[in-house]
């Protein structure tokens, strides 16, 4: 039996407990059992080395305490506090210390501990996007020299996780590598096949035109169904939404991002294709649309009042019996393109990972930690179960791989990677441009401003800021 | 005569002595924290670039002088302290008027109103958040459940800055009550009896007898909502983070998102201009009140 | 006794109260409703109550601890910053200084800021000092944040004060400090109250400063909570949950202080 028959048991019961109606408490104990079971097979298992891959060891004479800032809740604390007791086994003299912080302020936060050049966060797992600017100010460490010690799990990685997420600088194959990106994501297409099916239709909708026929068709005020649901609210949420549409027009944040370049190109016709083309959508939309993060959009989603998403992050919230009223009613799949000649599949694409601070007393078991978060199954297979039991969602393609058939998402987040653009240009000021761009976006949807006036007020804003950034010489 | 001027001459002196403690303070943490923030005003700064910081005089002033947006949360922030202070001002008039008997049962409700008080802003913001939401929220299923329309509360950019201010005012009109509460429960039993025996009742007897009476007390609620109302950020900033569009984008929470932008230069300049346009507010309320007060003194004396 | 007229109005009065608290009952019934129960399409009133909210508040959002780390922080920072207040207030409202007023009204000046201004200075300062995380650095931002508007209201009660009392104690030969304890004191009561109960709701509620200042040891309720909305699901259940527990401690010492209050204010209505 292999490792995700457990999981995908355990899953299992805990969709059935969920239909029969039963207290969480009550299903809770059911997967104790079932857990319990599995490490009685894992006991098993492990005396004839089953779980444990090539790049498995031990090391108890390292010692030492890492201190790790994180972003609250699903798919990065907990994950990381998942994998935890595994490392405890491995390393049981080095003490781990996660220190989560609220998501909705990570990027701030985040830079200020990064900026503090304080020794007393060892590794911070942060967004990738904001790596550029820690990297700025040297917060980052180069992680090379560790790596090279063990190439066997170095390539494996570097096989394994997407180059999109990869960070290096300067950004290729042969760049230097500064952190660990083991989680990943994109913008997905989020869809109910049950009502689409009942509507006739039965294909995805490859562009934007026929998304468009999809959102009509499932529109259905009356019944508290709308066809439409975003994350518009003021700053970066809406901004990634039209920079996520705008790429699928073929469209770029800068004319060349490179030296002689870095300058704006929203104001030309695949901005105002994209920016039109989400106002039509907006005729269909749920009414929390315009101060709509991705909670409230997976709130909608999941308890059926908003029916289509079409460009959404990807979470495995809506495919989660606890939570969501359709689990398995919802699909996933590429986010539609344009119908112009440059338009193509580019959906937006992000990640976190981990670094270990340049400040850090403590690097070498910093590092061993770091490593054993992204391992996955080169080093033991019961890295990647308790990854993924605990809401991870991994950028490593094996693992999408694995799990696909208990996080259906997956199979969307393996479809788009090779294709995906970065939800941010990686420079320092990305989050800066990002709430530019968001807020000229939703002054166009709330009908403050003309779809001309906001495109050229985002390439006067972006402009303004390179400016001052010295990208202009 | 000697040992009174000793007296005076040491008065001053032990004045300062006791105010001191708290200049002290003051200096280290608000007077340097300002400076600090006051140098940032002329000055590109760049929380995502610390490398670029370079001094530009005026531009952060020039350019959100500029603004419309600047200009929209100006002008949102002063609607949102009248409308919200004076209804808060006048329900918890109400509320007190309402709770100030001496029966059992209301010394219990006037623990239980004061509840929302104390209720963190961040929660009951979320919380505010999931009644108001204009399809499954449990707001509009009440409403229709006594065949009212629904309203798209803080989802539409007509109603947002209304419903913030519903989450305000049920929030704090609780505040006030307690306060002026106290005020009214100090009145001494003589004077109503007084009022009673004139045959002073309803509009007459509030306006003539409990008002002058509580003045004080009412001017010091007044204050301390005024101030708090402009400061507003917390319920704000996690109903609608500004939105829809600017809708409900008061000052505090535009200042907080040019911060989360990595725009510091801005936001210190944003600050300044706030500190003026608030100070210029509260100085002319506090002329005006206490020109007010005198008013009403005499009144009372006469 | 009661008239019939005087027994409508206090039935009305519980009415008008109960719909006024309809939000605190929405939330005490989220906080016992399992997950998939609060995220429905329509309102849900009748479920099987489940205490797991309570239990994750307290087990993955150590709960305690924040509410014990909440609790030594304000109590520490409200009774400082009363206690300097009320020395200050007194010199600026009791006794001869040139420039009392402007000096008042300066100070009152500083707490007009936008909090994040001053948070990065703050963060900055405090990391200097080593004060990050800390219950001492969280205590000393709230006193010298909430010092401000506390010498400020207690001056305005203080000078409210009639003067002629505390001349003929002079006269008598009270000191300063007799002055103070046996009849300012007992004399500004309503107005020590009002000001401690407003200089604890703004810390107890604070959510700017602790956020950039704390990290884990200091972390207050309000950082707690905003643990619960992480990036993909909001928890209300779990949100319900310490907004509940957070409010039984809370009755109690409104109770306790309100009665106190109204004592304080009738002593002062003497005037």
């Amino acid at each position: 039996m292999s490792g995700w028959d457990d999981l995908y048991k355990r899953t299992m019961a805990e969709s059935k407990a969920m239909k029969e109606k039963i207290s969480r408490r009550q299903m809770m104990k059911i997967m104790a059992a079932t857990a319990t079971t599995a490490t009685v097979g894992m006991g098993s298992r492990i005396a004839s080395a089953d779980t444990k891959g090539p790049g498995w060891y031990t090391d108890d004479k390292m010692k030492g305490k890492v201190t790790m800032f994180v972003s609250a809740g699903q798919r990065w604390e907990l994950p990381a506090r998942g994998v935890l007791p595994l490392f405890n086994e491995r390393f049981p003299n080095i003490e781990v210390d996660i220190q989560a912080g609220p998501h909705g302020e990570m990027v701030t936060k985040s830079m200020m501990l990064a900026t503090s050049k304080s020794s007393a966060m060892d590794v911070l797992y942060t967004d990738f996007g904001q790596w550029p600017a820690f990297h700025a100010v040297n917060a980052m460490e180069d992680l090379e020299p560790f790596a090279s010690k063990d190439p066997g799990w170095y390539d494996d990685y570097n096989k394994d996780t997407p180059t999109g997420v990869q960070y290096r600088v300067p950004a290729n194959a042969d760049g230097t590598l500064y952190g660990l990106t083991g989680d990943g994501n994109a913008k997905l297409h989020f869809y109910r096949q049950d009502l689409m099916h009942a509507a006739g239709i039965h294909k995805v909708p490859e562009t934007w035109e026929e998304a468009l026929e999809v959102a009509e068709a499932l529109h259905n005020p009356d019944k508290d169904q709308y066809g439409f649901i975003t994350t518009a609210r003021r700053g970066g949420f809406a901004g990634w939404v039209f920079w996520g549409m705008l790429a699928s027009y073929g469209g770029e944040w800068f004319d060349k991002q490179a030296e002689g370049g870095w300058h704006p190109t929203f104001n030309n016709d695949k901005g105002y294709k994209a920016l039109e083309t989400l106002m039509k959508l907006m005729k269909f939309r749920h009414p929390v649309t315009l101060n709509a993060t991705d909670n409230e959009c997976n709130t909608a989603l999941a308890n059926g009042s908003a029916v289509y998403a079409p460009i959404q992050w990807g979470t495995a919230v809506l495919q989660n019996p606890e939570f969501s009223k359709f689990p398995n009613d919802i699909g996933t799949d590429l986010v539609p393109r344009g119908e112009t000649a440059e338009s193509a599949h580019r959906p937006l694409m992000g990640g976190l990972g981990q670094y270990v601070s340049a400040y850090s007393e403590n690097k070498e078991a910093a590092w061993e930690w770091i490593k054993h978060l992204n391992s996955g199954d080169y080093t033991d297979s019961r890295i990647s179960d308790a990854y993924i039991e605990h809401t991870g969602q991994p950028a490593r393609i094996s693992m999408l791989n694995k799990y696909e058939n208990i996080r259906p998402h997956f199979a969307g987040l393996k479809k788009s990677f090779p294709v995906a653009v970065s939800f941010v240009p990686l420079i320092p000021e990305a989050f800066t441009l990002s709430d530019i761009i968001g807020n000229e976006v939703t002054s166009v949807i709330t009908g403050e401003k003309s779809i001309d006036d906001a495109l050229k007020a985002m390439d006067k804003g972006v402009e303004g800021v390179m400016m001052d950034s010295g990208y202009y010489g | 005569m000697t040992h009174k001027s000793i007296l005076r001459l040491s008065e001053g002196r032990i004045a300062l002595f006791l105010v001191l403690p708290t200049l002290i303070i003051l200096i280290g943490l608000a007077i340097f924290p300002l400076g600090w923030a006051g140098a940032l005003a002329f000055r590109v700064e760049n929380l995502f670039r610390p490398d670029i910081g370079k001094w530009v005089g005026f531009r952060n002033f020039k350019y959100l002088l500029t603004e419309d947006t600047f200009w929209k949360s100006i002008r949102l922030t002063l609607v949102w302290c009248v409308c919200v202070v004076s209804i808060q001002m006048a329900l918890g008039f109400l509320f007190a008027m309402m709770l100030d008997t001496r029966a059992r049962i209301v010394g219990v409700l006037r623990t239980l109103i004061v509840i929302p008080v104390f209720i963190s802003p961040i929660a009951m913001g979320l919380t505010w958040q999931f009644m108001f939401e204009p399809v499954t929220g449990v707001i509009n299923y009440c409403l229709e459940l006594l065949g009212l329309p629904g309203g798209t509360w803080h989802t539409s950019t007509d109603t947002a800055l209304m419903a913030v201010m519903i989450a305000d005012i049920w929030q704090w009109t609780p505040f006030v009550t307690l306060i002026l509460l106290a005020g009214m429960q100090g009145i001494s039993p003589e004077v109503i009896e007084a009022a009673r025996l004139d045959k002073v009742r309803g509009w007459k007897y509030i306006t003539k007898i409990v008002i002058p009476l509580i003045w004080p007390v009412v001017m010091v609620v007044l204050l301390l909502r005024l101030v708090d109302s402009i400061r507003i950020f917390d319920l704000v900033y996690i109903i609608t983070r500004g939105g829809p569009g600017t809708a409900t984008l008061v000052a505090s929470v535009y200042d907080f998102t040019i911060f989360q932008a990595g725009r510091i230069g801005v936001m210190a300049a944003y600050g300044f201009l706030i500190l003026i346009v608030i100070n210029l507010v509260v100085i002319l309320f506090l002329r005006l009140l206490y020109r007010q007060e005198k008013e009403a003194r005499i009144v009372q004396k006469a | 006794m009661r008239s019939p007229i005087r027994k409508a109005m206090d039935i009305f009065v519980v009415f008008i109260v109960a719909i006024y608290l309809a939000p605190i009952y929405w939330i005490s019934l989220t906080s016992v409703k399992p997950m998939n129960e609060i995220n429905s399409k329509e309102p849900v009133w009748f479920f099987e109550p489940t205490m797991e909210h309570y239990v994750e508040a307290f087990e993955r959002f150590e709960f305690g601890k924040a509410l014990l780390n909440s609790s030594i922080i304000v109590f520490s920072a409200t009774i400082i910053t009363m206690i300097l207040a009320l020395i200050a207030a007194y010199a600026l409202a009791r006794m001869k200084l040139r420039g009392a007023d402007v000096l008042s009204l300066f100070i009152l000046s500083l707490r007009f800021m936008p909090g994040v201004v001053i948070a990065m200075p703050y963060y900055l300062m405090f990391l200097k000092v080593g004060l990050i995380d800390s219950h001492i650095g969280m205590i000393i931002v709230y006193v010298g944040y909430g010092l401000p508007f506390a010498v400020w209201i207690m001056r305005g009660f203080l000078i409210d004060l009639p003067k002629d009392i505390e001349e003929a104690a002079r006269l008598d030969g009270l000191g300063w400090m007799s002055i103070i304890r046996r009849i300012v004191l007992p004399l500004s009561g309503p107005g020590i109250a009002v000001t401690a109960i407003f200089t604890f709701v703004f810390n107890w509620n604070e959510y700017l400063f602790a956020l950039y200042l704390t990290q884990a040891n200091a972390v207050t309720l309000p950082i707690q909570i905003a643990k619960m909305v992480d990036a993909y699901t909001v928890l209300w259940g779990t949100i319900s949950a310490s907004v509940v527990m957070q409010l039984v401690p809370m009755i109690v010492v409104v109770f306790l202080l309100q009665r106190h209050m109204i004592r304080g204010l009738a002593l002062g209505a003497v005037k």
